[in-house]
């Protein structure tokens, strides 16, 4: 990060290499489709390069590089709404047809649909905690919101995913 | 009576809140324990124990969307575009300010060039770096702009430089790049040396119009 935060182009784009597929992951983990994850991880990247100069040396990398794309990644939404809308009415006319439902199973489960149903916020959290492994604490330092908030984003995020799968939840889950 | 009720009532919901920390190992032990004891005794909370442990399993699966590839080359073009676009200014002019901004604008051309000429040497340079000498103040001395190796120290830089007579003036920039005076006699012969020393990336005159 110091060497960063010198200006050091070799320094960042050996940065960009360890962090490019942990951000396409987390990022996809958090927006749940393609179309923005491109455009928000560069935004993340030009953050980290202008403002390596405010980490703090005791902190952890990967906790202060996800709470920058976590910000991007919510701050990219208003601009996605449009095509969200869109996609969300294909993917439920779709989900109500069975055919098109058995067209989409190969591509994306009833789990991945009803993911798309939750807040970013939930997604994030539920990203953070069963694929990253982090505790409770360092999801809210992340997300920059209480522990309680966490919780109860993971809590209600689960119970809204056992009612949107319905009788599939214990199919997919 | 109801007490109790509300107590249970009050333990599953604390259970079931902490259930995702408890699947995956992030609770401290004394917390751990307290609800592995709750778990034993009540199946109601073992069915949602399971029902967290298979979601998780799901939600450590590879993503259904497709990653973008790693372009690294676009975002330093990004980089390159930012810094070199003009920033509004308040206030009084520094006068130092008519030198930053040369500085930065011309790295961020010469940054088009250099970073796909980083990963092939052989690439020939585009027709914009033709303009860089046009872009260059006129009548301040010979001036140089520089880039270094990776590997070369800030101390190598400067002992190179005096050797040669040349000094910074301006950098690193973004882009890593320095403005660098040169000495007023035999300017080309001293770009010539630091072009061929070790541990110079680039040495290219930018007071004037480079020879074809």
């Amino acid at each position: 990060m110091a060497a960063i935060a010198d200006r050091r182009m070799d320094a960042f784009e050996d940065f960009y290499r360890l962090y490019h597929p942990r951000l396409a992951r987390f990022i996809g983990g958090v927006l749940r489709r393609a179309e923005a994850v491109e455009e928000v991880l560069d935004d993340t990247m030009m953050v980290v390069w202008r403002r390596a100069g405010d980490f703090h040396p005791g902190a952890r990398v990967s906790s202060w590089v996800f709470a920058i794309a976590y910000r991007q990644a919510l701050r990219s939404l208003p601009r996605h709404a449009e095509a969200l809308e869109f996609h969300e009415q294909v993917e439920m006319e779709g989900g109500s047809n069975p055919e098109a439902q058995q067209e989409q199973g190969q591509l994306r489960s009833s789990l991945d649909l009803a993911l798309l149903r939750l807040s970013p916020e939930q997604r994030a959290a539920l990203e953070l905690t069963y694929y990253w492994g982090h505790s409770c604490a360092e999801v809210a330092q992340i997300l920059q919101c209480p522990v309680d908030t966490v919780k109860t984003r993971m809590f209600y995020g689960r119970r809204r995913l056992r009612e949107l799968l319905g009788p599939e939840w214990k199919e997919a889950v | 009576m109801s007490l109790v009720i509300d107590f249970r009532d009050s333990l599953h919901r604390h259970v079931e809140r902490e259930l995702p920390w408890y699947v995956n190992g992030r609770l401290d032990e004394t917390h751990r324990r307290r609800i592995a004891q709750h778990l034993s005794g009540c199946a109601q909370c073992r069915r949602e124990e399971a029902q967290v442990r298979n979601l998780r399993a799901q939600l450590a699966q590879p993503l259904a969307v497709p990653a973008p590839a790693p372009d690294f080359a676009r975002l330093a073009r990004r980089i390159a575009a930012a810094d070199a676009a003009p920033k509004p200014v308040a206030g009084r002019a520094d006068p130092r300010r008519w030198l930053l901004p040369l500085g930065l604008a011309q790295a961020a051309v010469l940054l088009l060039v250099l970073v796909p000429a980083l990963r092939a040497p052989q690439a020939p340079a585009p027709a914009q770096f033709r303009t860089l000498g046009a872009a260059a103040a006129p009548a301040a001395g010979p001036r140089a702009l520089m880039v270094f190796r990776p590997e070369t120290t800030l101390a190598d830089a400067r002992r190179l430089l005096q050797a040669n007579g040349a000094s910074i003036l301006e950098g690193p920039n973004a882009a890593g790049a320095y403005l660098v005076a040169l000495p007023s006699r035999r300017p080309e012969q001293a770009v010539a040396a630091l072009r061929r020393a070790p541990g110079v990336l680039l040495a290219e005159r930018v007071d004037r119009e480079p020879a074809p």
